[in-house]
């Protein structure tokens, strides 16, 4: 029902995949700054061929964006039928009370394009990005919190930490459930009230694990000397010619939807 | 005099629907009065046959017998298994999730639609089979100790008076006295009626002496079963061999003619002691 692909990885080794995190957080950052510039044909062009070009480099298959985008069909239609309705303009169909204005259609068909390009841009940040790499980027565009006495990496390290928990979480549902449907445990009988308190079978169980499992894990961790120093990643972040290049490339891109 | 047969295995296949398979063409009899341990490395296949017994999953292949009806056939016959079939995964005591050890233990009977007072003799008969105290009964399981808290779950699973036992690794993580007499424990239920106990366990060793059969899960070849605890001493399960055979093996080595036969720490007491009594000459 809900086909939005929108914050997964998509495995890879090319060339996108492989670029700083800093620099694909930049860049989709420039991104979405260049989208507010746009105003000219030539403009929308670049901002249309950006994410295009990068999904191709990427290797990324096209299909799977697309059902990606698919997911919010709906909502672009609704937004582009207000738009069309309300917004003044030269008439271009009129029935009863209703009108459809030409300016209204136009700037509906811009806000649907921009909403896009957003989602486009920004999947291809997570689609070409490990959850860890992108934790290490934020963590380190994150530093100046230092000065608000928050830690980045340890903020980076409860994102991290908060996404690896999910599949943890689904596992260990799932054993429970099997452990009290053995014992004749039935959660599709009864009115709600049953059904609820059927439910603190599993809920009670699952929240007592995922607090022992976080107690665990945060004696591991310090045991390995989590909190004792400045932490260093396994590969350090080191910025190549391609991180620069496409860099100069997409400060140029975002300074010519300005000017266009 | 053949005793009931309470399930049977018949051409077991199963494959995970990532397509990595778990169980080829096993054929299984158990038998009421009959313990059975099921060993085998680790992604043998263990836990997989145990969710198989009361229909938590479904043969790719092959059927699942209850005293002679397939489990999966309708939804009569999947809620008589589960009844039947008492399961318990590896760590049940994570599943406790009564506030009082009692209203855990409880809680199959109850599901079964029994009223208060089967129920309470229910918790009781449970109770005195996982060796719990009574003072245990009103307090809440997260004060238990380790040991306590794996017997008030067996104990739930035992209230629901199933025929057949399954348990996967319930000695894990215990003490060896405490582990001992959970085995002495689960024998006695054993034995209270037609019953039958399936337990996969890694100490085939300290369970041998207290089961009848082996049976070995391998990977890409066929299972193996076998009369215990003679099973013990076939090299082709895979399993090391006993500590009383590289005993036996040590003292012949030695020089000392003693039997290299003999997989159990009871049956070798009993050899070298008729061997060295007093009263014979080396």
């Amino acid at each position: 029902m809900f086909n939005i692909t929108l914050g997964q990885y998509l495995p890879g080794n090319s060339l996108i995949h492989r670029l700083d995190p800093r620099v694909k957080v930049t860049l989709t950052l420039l991104y979405l700054i260049a989208l507010t510039g746009a105003r000219t044909p030539a403009a929308y062009a670049v901002l249309a061929a950006w994410p295009l070009i990068l999904a191709a480099l990427a290797g990324l298959p096209p299909g799977k964006m697309l059902r990606g985008l698919g997911g919010f069909t709906g909502f672009l239609l609704f937004m582009i039928g207000i738009a069309a309705l309300t917004l003044p303009g030269q008439t271009l169909w009129r029935a009863g009370s209703l009108s459809v204005s030409r300016e209204g259609l136009l700037t509906g068909l811009i806000w649907a394009a921009r909403i896009i390009f957003f989602l486009a841009g920004s999947s291809l940040l997570t689609y070409t990005t490990t959850p860890i790499r992108l934790m290490e980027g934020l963590a380190a565009m994150l530093a100046p919190l230092r000065r608000l006495g928050l830690d980045p990496g340890d903020v980076a390290l409860m994102l991290a930490l908060a996404l690896r928990f999910l599949p943890l979480m689904t596992e260990e549902a799932e054993r429970i459930t099997q452990a009290q449907i053995s014992r004749g445990a039935r959660w599709d009988e009864g009115g709600p009230p049953q059904r609820a308190r059927a439910l603190a079978t599993l809920f009670i169980p699952l929240f007592r694990r995922a607090t022992e499992r976080a107690e665990h894990l945060s004696v591991a961790l310090m045991s390995r000397c989590y909190g004792d120093g400045p932490r260093t990643g396994l590969y350090p972040l080191r910025l190549g010619a391609a991180d620069f290049l496409l860099l100069a490339l997409g400060l140029a891109a975002t300074v010519f939807m300005f000017f266009a | 005099m053949a005793s009931e047969t309470l399930l049977c295995l018949e051409n077991l296949s199963y494959v995970y629907p990532d397509g990595t398979p778990a169980l080829r063409d096993l054929n299984l009899e158990i038998r009421a009065g009959e313990t059975w341990l099921v060993a085998g490395v680790p992604g043998a296949g263990k836990s997989t046959l145990l969710r198989h017994l009361n229909g938590l999953l479904r043969p790719t292949a092959g059927r699942v017998l209850l005293r002679g009806a397939d489990i999966n056939r309708d939804k009569k016959a999947l809620r008589a298994a589960r009844a039947a079939v008492g399961l318990a995964l590896q760590f049940p005591e994570q599943q406790l999730f009564a506030p009082t050890v009692g209203e855990d233990i409880a809680f199959a009977p109850r599901r079964q639609g029994l009223n208060e007072e089967e129920t309470a003799e229910r918790v009781e008969e449970a109770r005195l089979m996982a060796d719990l105290p009574p003072e245990v009964l009103p307090r809440s399981p997260q004060t238990l100790s380790g040991g306590e808290k794996r017997r008030a779950a067996l104990a739930g699973i035992i209230a629901a008076r199933p025929s057949v036992l399954a348990l996967d690794e319930p000695l894990a993580g215990l003490d060896p006295l405490t582990s001992r007499r959970l085995l002495v424990r689960l024998r006695e239920w054993r034995d209270g009626a037609e019953r039958a106990l399936i337990i996969v366990t890694h100490d085939i060793e300290e369970a041998a002496p207290l089961a009848e059969r082996l049976l070995v899960l391998r990977t890409e070849k066929t299972a193996l079963t076998g009369r215990l605890p003679q099973a013990l001493l076939q090299a082709e399960t895979g399993l090391p061999p006993p500590v009383m055979t590289r005993l036996a093996q040590g003292l012949a080595a030695r020089g000392v003619p003693v039997r290299q036969d003999i997989p159990t720490v009871d049956g070798m007491a009993a050899h070298l002691s008729a061997l060295f009594a007093p009263d014979k000459e080396l």
